[in-house]
């Protein structure tokens, strides 16, 4: 890299740092507002939660036969959210896509949210939480060991390793931010980017062990990525219910789980490059390309429907027929035509080009697809197992107020962080926007010349 | 070989090959033989994944695949063969047990037909793409797309309606996926020769390539290991007897275990541990022997599904396999003689 361009792009990078750095300094009253509403949900969730401990879990929906409901569904729904943070990070880098560095920040920022939020809802489904210790294999002397050959204590392991890695891959990408972080601030705040930018100082030597360490852990999250939500699919592929036991639920819940996500990246983008004036690093080409991806997704999920319904059709088995005809007609039927609209038609609309630059229109439709594939998520779980073999056991599911708050509770708790994260992190990476402008400065010149 | 690719147009070619594949068919094979779905279903795989790699690289907008983009398209005329060839293969039809007792979905004519035009879609549509891409129109990412999905729909037949359906009422619902990433894997396997080939003539065009399809060859691999274990888990885990007996028929015959052993050392540990390595990632010969190996193992597999089900003969397999390359073969030493050298 000449010295002659990093010093012609030195007003550019020192505008780059003023901006993201500048989008960290004190909150306006709109954002304290959003922190308030998300705080209060968040703590009239974690009330609700006392209280059904407190009483039991009869305060629920859950019974006989719906055992799983709206918390099973919002694990999977928060997890499947996680998943975008690593595919966007990890896979978008590995791949070299350069429009990666618009979301990556905010994607890994919204995996450790989202893998908390999720890991609170196995606790809350538990009923009894001090029993949660059943689930970790701990050496004790009653013999009392967790069943490994539940796919529930895989979730464990799977969750955790995915939590663990979203964890250190988010902090590595920060580390030569903090360093710029740490010469913006002043105080107390500067002595905290201190200690986080572990001593940083862009040496070569530096730059050299981070490529090569952020290399490796995109190469080891990615088949996380796959390996997490495959887990949480065989919780319930593993299991022989119908509409549940089906080799298609790994790859499909993986996809489900992508498209989710990044229609929450879009959702929680597009608003927020407003507010934090940052309509030149997070531009609509940058959303085209995004909105492909989603696009993508949703085809590999209309085909998993597909596929599922043609093949309950073609088996012949007259119990995956009927779950399937179920779901469709029956009690649940208004759910799952919304979730087709929303999942399958809706996306379509992606293919015209104006539709994929309109930011309202894809903020819209972002927000559709967050319903649908939490819709889906509940389809999946309630109708199979509120209609499994016997009819003598048949019966529905409504979910009581105490859920439904403890629900808006989790969503709550997402925003909150996702609030606090806005202004104490950079959401952009600092590093990822100068090191591409230099290239494609360099570029230029190459082809000038 | 050489003086058949130049001279010979690619319509004719396709008509001698299936005219000898019918013949060889007719002199080695009885109508219970199924021998000859190895090979269709093998290099329809490779051909069309071949086509549908450069078309997601298109989608994708990726540009290292740039340089060996046309000559991957180059391959598409070939997918004309495969309707031909599944139109003799239609001999031996009645091998499915469903034939004897015909429903309104699984009855011959309707299985023909459909699956002709299966086969005969990412043909027409490559068409149309490859063209596009040519001329760097304004529709290649809709004819991209077009491709993709007819691709999944061919593969998707190829997997369910006549490989699944020897086994009916057996059920797979990931088998279809499963076809079309095993179709790309191959195709990106072929890819490695046609680059790997090009970069010794022209390094400086191909050699970034070369290199990035060894990385996306070890991505398919892991990728291959996930599905193949996603199938494999659920339906063993599971333990319901009728879908049990699909695995238990296989591990119980010692040549099909060998055999499936075989496919994951080929198609997963092979290529995973070796492609670790940087150095093996840019040794050409090491690289194409993995490609190789993946090929095979591609057969192999598609051995173990078929020998269970139907009749297979040495020959029956054999010469419609090696027939069927020969139009591949003979493009890619066409390309490699008509690459000028830049070393």
């Amino acid at each position: 890299m000449g010295e002659d361009t990093r010093m012609n792009l030195e007003p550019y990078f020192q505008q780059v740092e003023t901006d993201v750095l500048g989008a960290m300094s004190k909150p306006r009253m709109f954002y304290w507002i959003a922190l308030a509403i998300s705080a209060l949900a968040f703590a009239g969730g974690l009330t609700l939660w006392g209280y059904q401990i407190f009483k039991g879990m009869g305060v629920a929906g859950i019974t006989h036969p719906v055992g799983w409901g709206v918390y099973i569904t919002n694990l999977v729904f928060w997890v499947g959210i996680a998943h975008s943070g690593t595919l966007i990070s990890a896979v978008l880098f590995l791949f070299r896509a350069q429009f990666r560095s618009a979301y990556n920040r905010i994607a890994e920022a919204m995996t450790v949210i989202a893998v908390m939020t999720a890991g609170l809802y196995p606790l809350i489904h538990l009923g009894r939480v001090w029993r949660a210790y059943f689930l970790f294999p701990y050496p004790n002397q009653r013999l009392v060991w967790a069943n490994f050959r539940s796919p529930l204590v895989w979730d464990v392991f799977a969750v955790s390793t995915y939590l663990t890695i979203s964890m250190i891959f988010f902090y590595v990408g920060m580390i030569p931010d903090f360093a710029a972080a740490r010469r913006h601030f002043t105080g107390i705040r500067q002595k905290i980017y201190n200690g986080l930018s572990l001593g940083w100082q862009g040496t070569t030597d530096q730059w050299r062990h981070y490529n090569r360490l952020y290399m490796f852990l995109a190469a080891f999250a990615t088949p996380l990525v796959v390996s997490v939500h495959s887990v949480v699919s065989w919780d319930f592929a593993m299991s022989i219910v119908p509409g549940w036991h089906s080799t298609i639920f790994a790859p499909y819940f993986v996809a489900g789980a992508i498209f989710s996500g990044i229609a929450m990246v879009i959702t929680l983008t597009i608003p927020m490059r407003k507010i934090l004036k940052l309509e030149s690093y997070i531009t609509v080409d940058h959303y085209e390309k995004i909105a492909k991806v989603l696009l993508v997704t949703a085809m590999i999920v209309s085909f998993s429907y597909i596929i599922e319904l043609l093949l309950a059709l073609y088996s012949g088995n007259i119990f995956e027929i009927s779950i399937f005809k179920y779901r469709m007609l029956g009690h649940y039927r208004y759910f799952y035509w919304l979730m087709i609209f929303c999942n399958v038609l809706l996306p379509l609309t992606l293919f015209i080009k104006k539709a994929r630059r309109n930011l309202v229109y894809l903020f819209i439709l972002s927000l559709f697809v967050n319903i649908g594939m939490w819709l889906e998520r509940f389809i999946i779980i309630v109708t199979s197992l509120a209609h499994e073999y016997n009819p003598y056991s048949w019966g529905t599911y409504t979910p009581r107020p105490v859920e439904i708050g403890i629900s808006i509770g989790s969503f709550g708790m997402f925003f909150t962080f996702f609030l606090i994260f806005s202004k104490t992190l950079p959401v952009l990476s600092i590093s990822e926007i100068k090191e591409q402008k230099e290239h494609l400065e360099q570029k230029e010149k190459g082809e000038n010349q | 070989m050489k003086m058949m690719s130049k001279k010979m147009p690619v319509v004719v070619q396709i008509i001698l090959i299936a005219l000898v594949v019918f013949i060889m068919d007719f002199i080695f094979t009885s109508q219970s033989n199924i021998s000859i779905l190895v090979g269709l279903l093998f290099w329809a795989g490779v051909g069309q994944g071949l086509i549908a790699m450069s078309a997601a690289a298109d989608l994708a907008q990726g540009k290292w695949i740039k340089s060996i983009k046309p000559y991957m398209q180059e391959y598409y005329p070939l997918l004309a063969m495969f309707p031909i060839i599944f139109i003799i293969f239609s001999i031996h039809a009645p091998a499915y047990r469903w034939s004897w007792e015909p429903g309104t979905w699984l009855n011959l004519p309707f299985f023909i037909i459909r699956n002709t035009i299966a086969y005969l879609l990412p043909f027409i549509v490559a068409h149309f793409y490859v063209m596009a891409s040519r001329k760097s129109s304004n529709k290649t990412q809709l004819a991209a797309v077009l491709y993709i999905v007819s691709f999944v729909v061919c593969q998707s037949f190829m997997a369910y309606d006549q490989v699944m359906s020897f086994e009916y009422p057996w059920i797979n619902t990931l088998f279809g996926a499963f076809f079309f990433i095993e179709a790309m894997y191959a195709g990106i396997a072929f890819s490695i020769f046609l680059t790997g080939l090009l970069s010794w003539k022209d390094s400086s065009g191909f050699k970034s390539s070369f290199q990035d399809f060894t990385l996306m060859l070890m991505g398919f691999a892991l990728m291959w290991a996930g599905l193949f274990y996603s199938q494999y888990l659920v339906i063993w885990y599971g333990n319901i007897p009728e879908e049990v007996s699909y695995i238990a028929t296989r591990m119980e015959d010692p040549m099909i275990e060998k055999m499936g052993i075989f496919t994951l050392l080929t198609l997963f540990l092979i290529p995973f541990l070796l492609l670790v390595s940087r150095k093996i990632k840019s040794t050409v010969p090491v690289v194409f022997g993995i490609a190789f190996l993946v090929l095979a193992g591609l057969v192999v597999e598609r051995l173990i599904y078929l020998i269970p089900v139907g009749d297979l003969s040495v020959m029956g397999v054999i010469m419609p396999l090696v027939l069927m390359g020969i139009p591949f073969l003979a493009l890619l030493r066409s390309q490699y003689s008509s690459t000028n050298g830049k070393n």
